[in-house]
């Protein structure tokens, strides 16, 4: 049985609410706060802004961000602290990206944000301080279900702004200490919520890019972080192996890439594959990207796993994929095979994927081989 | 209920502070005018500098006014870059000083100055020999050694230090801004220059001061004016010396530091007594009466601080200055702390108006939050 919001907290629980100055997570914090709770805002600083490269990065978590915070804790009269965790971020999310487009794969660096330092570090912190519960503004919701006495992830309700996908390394005990205020709203109206009490963010634009490169191309970006001899230029050629042409580095492409191919021919033709130990780019025509399979490692279900039952699952290859209809088929240790009913433009290794049954996200991992 | 357990950042103004600080609404003159209103601004003025100079047993012409102990540090060490002749120009400090002389040597540096530091030990104490051989070696041109670390208290010896350069013919400045008010001014005075602030007295921020004897020059880095006999040009910050005069006059008997040295200490046994694993940095060495720099091994200073100012109790995390920022402590790394070690010390400072209650209520929050920590550590 399945009992809607039963994760309401009791009365009193105390709170820690990640603000990033953005309009979801301070209606997360307000909302929370005039429902009585002790609400504790925090904001990260993943940047040193006291660098000279303050001005290169993203509008999210930057100096005005934390600002807009902080205006908006002290307008709920909410205690509200600046947590540096620069270091964790550098490790696990940033060297993390670098190291990805290196190996020729597509990261999802939101994800390892989640996982390495939001629901791991600042959850501990957390803790620590002896709240009760870390919240977060993503749109997705938290269920406990007494027949399986697990607890559920599940997507948001507005499908268009549904981030369940973003939070699918999630484990059992994360979920249990783990508040999304958002997820039962709709975006517009977040906003109202936002303007009814009266924070300024109310109309603020979302934040669309990742947060650490948003002026500026991601490839300038690793350029600034790897020794030139890392990023070697190479040859492009055909499935059939033969050369068509050269390419600067493998970190410029990304698989179903068109533009910036940088190779004449008369019909489209697009990225399919990175090849990493080669330092090739493969290009074909648009059909090639169409596979019906993919191995997926380091898969985390959030629940019990379900192998037993390998059918009735869909799945997304990237955040803004549509879901598709696939069968799960364990292989190794946590690498699972999935194969899709109907074949998928541009299965990406590098990127996550995650399974849903209905609204209930399953379980996900990182997309390692391509069939 | 908000207990202060971090009076080193700083002090509530005090009513012998406010008293003087509404003379200097209602007598509202330029003391540089020349008419009755001025004259009567500049008795005033004159009036708060004796005030001050007084508390320090040094004539009112040494004095200089400024805009605070950043400031007085600054002009000293700028100062004598300045006016020293000879380049280039050597200074000899030391790697625990606070923020404000560090940035400055820094700065300094860009300009070409040569700088040695000389070395402490793991008590935060100053090694005596390495600084001897320095300055005999390196004869510098000034040395900036400060009188009590703001981080943990530890005192260097200024009357040793005062005699040597003496010795050696050359100046010695002093960042007294933590010392002032709670050590005897005579164990500082000896200096050539000497820094100290008003906010750390219970008088106002933005104002503070800095001797110096007329032996050393300084060149000014405030023109336009010849206040501060052309040390420091400019309308006199009136509302905040009178602050700082009255603060002066309500400086109390070095005694009642005797009270919170012993509160400071039962504190620190207590700690130790019913958590373990626990250090107090420079516990060992000379230290100022109400400061303790404390570790607590495995429990990082972040989440304890946090955890206390949610109980309302203010204490900080070394200095004030270099808060929200990821490098760790430099007196802690030069005492020999490891990056991770630094990010376990929290400073506690307790200050005149502290009871009893206040240090019993803080060390039982510590204690509290400290084996809820732990406890959630041994489960993970």
């Amino acid at each position: 049985m399945l009992s809607h919001n039963p994760l309401l907290p009791k009365k009193g629980a105390k709170v820690v609410v990640a603000m990033s100055g953005g309009v979801d997570s301070s209606a997360s914090a307000a909302w929370l706060k005039t429902m009585g709770y002790q609400v504790i805002g925090i904001s990260l600083q993943l940047h040193d802004h006291a660098s000279k490269v303050e001005n290169k990065f993203g509008t999210c978590c930057s100096l005005t961000d934390i600002g807009d915070a902080r205006r908006v804790a002290e307008k709920m009269d909410i205690p509200f602290y600046v947590k540096n965790m620069e270091t964790e971020f550098n490790e696990s999310v940033i060297d993390d990206f670098v190291h990805e487009y290196l190996n020729g794969r597509t990261p999802n660096p939101c994800v390892r944000c989640n996982e390495k330092v939001k629901f791991s570090r600042l959850m501990e912190w957390s803790m620590d301080l002896g709240a009760d519960y870390l919240a977060t503004g993503h749109f997705a919701n938290v269920r406990f279900n007494t027949d399986s006495n697990e607890y559920e992830l599940c997507k948001g309700v507005d499908p268009a702004k549904d981030q369940s996908y973003f939070l699918f390394t999630m484990k059992q005990k994360d979920l249990g200490r783990t508040l999304f205020p958002m997820g039962g709203f709709e975006k517009k109206q977040v906003r109202e919520l936002a303007r009814e009490l009266g924070l300024a963010v109310a109309d603020k634009p979302d934040s669309q890019e990742i947060c650490f490169v948003q002026d500026r191309s991601y490839k300038d970006f690793i350029e600034e972080r790897v020794p030139a001899s890392l990023l070697r230029p190479g040859l492009i050629v055909d499935p059939q192996g033969r050369t068509v042409g050269e390419h600067p580095g493998i970190h410029h492409f990304t698989i179903g890439q068109r533009k910036g191919v940088g190779v004449q021919s008369k019909d489209p033709i697009y990225v399919l594959e990175v090849n990493q130990e080669r330092n090739e780019v493969v290009v074909g025509p648009e059909s090639f990207l169409f596979k019906k399979s993919c191995s997926i490692a380091q898969m985390n279900w959030v629940g019990t796993p379900e192998l037993d039952k390998p059918h009735g699952f869909t799945a997304k290859i990237r955040y803004r994929a549509k879901e598709s209809p696939v069968v799960v088929r364990p292989v190794l240790d946590n690498r699972v095979e999935i194969l899709f009913t109907e074949p998928q433009r541009a299965i990406t290794p590098g990127q996550a994927l995650v399974l849903y049954k209905e609204d209930r996200l399953v379980g996900g991992g990182w997309i390692e081989t391509v069939a | 209920m908000m207990i202060c357990a971090d009076y080193n950042a700083t002090t509530p103004l005090g009513a012998g502070a406010q008293k003087e600080m509404e003379k200097v609404i209602a007598n509202w003159g330029n003391p540089s005018s020349t008419h009755t209103l001025g004259r009567k601004a500049s008795e005033l003025l004159a009036s708060f500098r004796n005030a001050v100079a007084s508390k320090v047993s040094r004539s009112p012409d040494d004095l200089v006014f400024t805009s605070g102990g950043a400031e007085s540090n600054t002009m000293a060490l700028i100062g004598s870059f300045w006016a020293v002749k000879e380049k280039p120009f050597r200074l000899l400090t030391s790697g625990v000083e606070h923020s404000s002389v560090k940035g400055t040597v820094c700065f300094l540096e860009t300009l070409g100055i040569q700088v040695q530091r000389v070395r402490v030990n793991a008590m935060g104490e100053l090694d005596m020999e390495d600084f001897t051989a320095k300055l005999k070696s390196f004869r510098p041109h000034l040395v900036s050694l400060m009188t009590a670390n703001n981080e943990t208290g530890v005192l260097f010896p200024i009357p040793a230090l005062a005699r040597l350069c003496a010795e050696a013919a050359l100046p010695l400045h002093t960042d007294s801004v933590q010392a002032f008010g709670k050590v005897d001014p005579t164990f500082w005075n000896g200096a050539d220059m000497v820094s100290i602030s008003a906010h750390k007295i219970h008088g106002p921020k933005g104002c503070g001061a800095l001797f110096a004897s007329k032996k050393w020059p300084l060149v000014s880095l405030h023109y336009g004016g010849s206040q501060e006999t052309k040390r420091r040009g400019g309308t006199e910050n009136a509302i905040g010396i009178a602050g700082f005069a009255g603060a002066c006059n309500e400086l109390s008997e070095l005694s009642c530091w005797d009270r919170i040295r012993k509160l400071r200490d039962g504190f620190e046994a207590r700690l130790r007594k019913e958590l373990g694993d626990v250090y107090f940095q420079g516990e060992k060495a000379p230290r100022l009466p109400n400061t303790s720099s404390v570790r607590i091994a495995g429990v990082s200073a972040d989440a304890l601080l946090t955890a206390l100012d949610l109980d309302g109790v203010a204490v900080s995390a070394g200095s004030a200055c270099a808060s929200g920022s990821i490098t760790p402590s430099h007196v802690l790394t030069e005492m020999g702390l490891s990056t991770a070690e630094a990010r376990e010390c929290m400073r506690i400072s307790w200050g005149r108006p502290t009871t009893d209650a206040d240090v019993d209520t803080v060390a039982g929050l510590v204690i509290s939050h400290t084996q809820r920590i732990r406890a959630r550590r041994r489960t993970m």
